[in-house]
């Protein structure tokens, strides 16, 4: 089989068809680099605006409060209490935006640190205190709390976590941004025509007269096809985390991101954010790894299924990614596919979101795990090989 | 020793019955002509025969091996190019020949001598793409000869060659069954060809085959084709004649007669004494004439 692997490398690097995808892949990459780096530029002029005009509204709601008071009779105490409160808290909300402004201009992440943590803990208390309903979460806001002390106490410099590009955000953010989408098609690029290329040629017709079984040459092709896909995806991966490590700096490893305690079992564990505890981005990273891997397998699997059937190559690559593109839309907008949602390998695609939680959130599924997501994954690749093999071992090559 | 044995060999594609009870044997050394017109099932034969295709029933024996339940060892027997030379077209010609040679285990030095046998020395480093039919043609059969098969199936190999090329085609396999004892089964639409290279000619039509013909007595003697009068009085005449392989008549009066080297004149002198008129005389090709005799109006003898 060694002969069989090796030529099957050799053909994938010599045809211009996957030397483009590559560099096409590279290139989004490349682009979706570039946008971070803008945002990021930008996000810290927009903070500072945003705190200018925080303090400019806190002086005007101050000011208008002021003329109230000084309007209000002076035996209506609760009234002047009342008001006088809402000036102390204004005129706290305006200091700590000052602060941060300052704190943003000379660079001071710590202090920033520190008065983001007075901010949001102010404002939970103005929650807890006035039961009112918030556009923001109170359990979310603990949780950004929990996540500031730790980077405070563990001395790591916070960054924009939707558009910094240190190594490891930028890792999980190309797995949440471009990658599901990208699997989808550069697998069906490089997969779908590993069998129909050879039908379309008339090599089969040189291959299957060698003294080789027909098993052997259909698994010769899904190792090499299988590990070159893991490879590319990997090693692109893997070079721009160290080219953006050398350029923008690796991040710390112990960054916290958010992590599904339920992860390991098959069904949802907690009931609100007591179920979501914070991981370290680099142990994050690691989690997503088997998943990532086994995805690569599977959609390589089902590409090589689909190659097997198909006689003509450009019709599997088209079959291929219409019949993912299909599922993937039908997966996230109907609701129907959303109760099997768990069954169906592509809900795993975005490895990230089934780690941290947000699946089971957005498909209203309390099966997506990454133990479920594992043995779906694993249990789909082995009957598309096994169809595949069925299905190659008794066909006429016609070609 | 046959090197090939097919036993009813029958092949359905939907409702079309394309090969009907298809048997013939190979020997060793021996050179098979495969012929029939377009879509007799010849292609489908050989498919059959590399194992690209399964058929619904009957058994195929290469070297003593059932190639259906011993496929590596039967498979290891042969080499071929059918239909059309299946070459990785975007790799060069020392890929494509690198790639049976790993995975066969064939020497460097075979290597280097079958490059220099088929006359690919100095193009063998160029891509595939840029050879003409002819070379890929070359480069296929360096393939098929690089394993040194013991049985070399070969579907329409001069298509794309040149006089010269066919030429020496014609040469390279009488000498591979002659000197290498390689048995070489050979489709081809030129009959005259067939004729010259074959010991044996398989004919099909509809998917069955329709005459085996020993092609030795053939290339041995000379068919003629000619007009006569009386043809019952000529069965009858040349019933008797020692000279005379085998005859049949198309028409009421076209016969057709293959007959030993030199002897036209002693049978027409036996025409003139028995008072039967002839005209139109014409030499004609062993192959051609079983042709036109299969796909005209069929045998009369």
């Amino acid at each position: 089989m060694k002969p069989l692997i090796a030529f099957e490398f050799k053909k994938f690097f010599k045809n211009k068809k996957n030397l483009i995808a590559i560099f096409v892949f590279i290139l989004l990459i490349l682009v979706e680099i570039a946008l971070c780096i803008s945002m990021e530029k930008r996000k810290t002029g927009i903070e500072i605006e945003l705190c200018n005009g925080t303090v400019e509204q806190c002086k005007q709601q101050i000011d208008k409060l002021k003329s109230d008071y000084e309007k209000t009779d002076a035996s209506d105490s609760q009234g002047r209490n009342f008001l006088k409160e809402g000036i102390d808290n204004l005129s706290l909300q305006k200091r700590l935006n000052e602060e941060k402004r300052n704190a943003i201009v000379s660079n001071d992440w710590r202090k920033m640190l520190d008065l983001d943590i007075q901010l949001d803990e102010w404002s939970l208390k103005g929650m807890q205190k006035s039961n009112a309903t918030s556009a923001q979460n109170p359990e979310a806001l603990i949780m950004e709390i929990k996540k500031d002390k730790f980077l405070l106490k563990n001395d790591i410099k916070p960054i924009y976590e939707s558009c910094s590009m240190t190594s490891y955000n930028f890792i999980r953010l190309t797995s949440i941004d471009i990658l599901p989408l990208f699997l989808l098609i550069i697998i069906s690029l490089f997969s779908s025509d590993i069998m129909s290329n050879e039908n379309d040629a008339g090599t089969f017709k040189v291959l299957l007269i060698q003294p080789i079984s027909r098993t052997k040459v259909l698994f010769s092709k899904i190792i090499a096809s299988t590990l070159i896909n893991i490879s590319i995806i990997l090693l692109t991966l893997f070079g721009f985390f160290i080219g953006l490590g050398i350029t923008k700096g690796f991040g710390s490893p112990k960054y916290p991101v958010n992590y599904y305690l339920g992860s390991l079992s098959f069904g949802y564990k907690g009931t609100n954010m007591d179920s979501i505890r914070l991981i370290g981005i680099g142990k994050f990273i690691l989690y997503m790894l088997p998943l990532l891997i086994l995805m690569i397998i599977a959609l390589t699997a089902i590409c090589i299924l689909i190659s097997t059937i198909m006689n003509n190559s450009t019709t599997a690559i088209c079959t291929s990614i219409l019949i993912y593109i299909t599922i993937y839309i039908f997966n996230n907008q109907i609701n129907a596919f959303k109760k099997i949602a768990h069954c169906i390998p592509l809900t795993y695609l975005d490895v990230p979101d089934v780690l941290n939680g947000n699946m089971i959130y957005k498909f209203g599924n309390t099966h997506i795990t990454l133990l479920f997501g594992l043995i779906i994954l694993i249990v789909s690749t082995m009957i598309c090989y096994f169809i595949s093999a069925a299905i190659f071992k008794k066909k006429d090559i016609i070609c | 020793m046959s090197i090939l044995e097919m036993k009813n060999i029958s092949k359905k594609f939907g409702n079309r019955q394309v090969l009907k009870n298809i048997s013939f044997s190979i020997e060793e050394g021996e050179v098979v002509g495969f012929v029939g017109s377009n879509g007799a099932g010849k292609t489908t034969t050989l498919k059959v025969l590399a194992n690209l295709i399964f058929p619904d029933e009957g058994t195929v024996v290469i070297n003593g091996h059932n190639l259906f339940s011993e496929r590596e060892e039967a498979l290891s027997c042969i080499g071929g190019i059918i239909e059309n030379p299946g070459l990785y077209s975007f790799l060069s010609g020392r890929d494509n020949l690198n790639f049976i040679k790993n995975l066969r285990n064939v020497s460097d030095e075979k290597m280097d001598s079958i490059i220099e046998y088929i006359g690919l020395s100095s193009r063998i480093n160029d891509t595939v793409k840029n050879y003409s039919l002819g070379m890929k043609q070359r480069l296929a059969l360096g393939m098929s000869l690089l394993t040194d098969p013991k049985l070399l199936i070969l579907d329409e190999p001069t298509n794309g060659l040149d006089p010269t090329g066919t030429i020496e085609l014609r040469n390279l396999l009488k000498k591979l069954s002659k000197e290498n004892k390689i048995s070489v089964l050979i489709s081809s639409h030129i009959l005259s060809e067939i004729d010259k290279i074959s010991d044996k000619v398989v004919f099909i039509k509809e998917g069955e085959i329709i005459s085996i013909k020993d092609n030795k007595r053939v290339t041995n003697g000379q068919p003629y084709k000619m007009n006569v009068n009386e043809a019952e009085k000529v069965k009858e005449l040349l019933k008797n004649c020692e000279n005379v392989y085998e005859f049949y008549f198309d028409n009421e009066n076209v016969l057709y007669v293959n007959i030993a080297n030199d002897s036209l004149n002693s049978l027409l002198k036996s025409f003139v004494l028995n008072n039967i008129d002839f005209s139109n005389i014409e030499v004609v090709s062993g192959v051609e004439e079983e042709y036109d005799k299969i796909y005209s109006k069929g045998a009369l003898k």
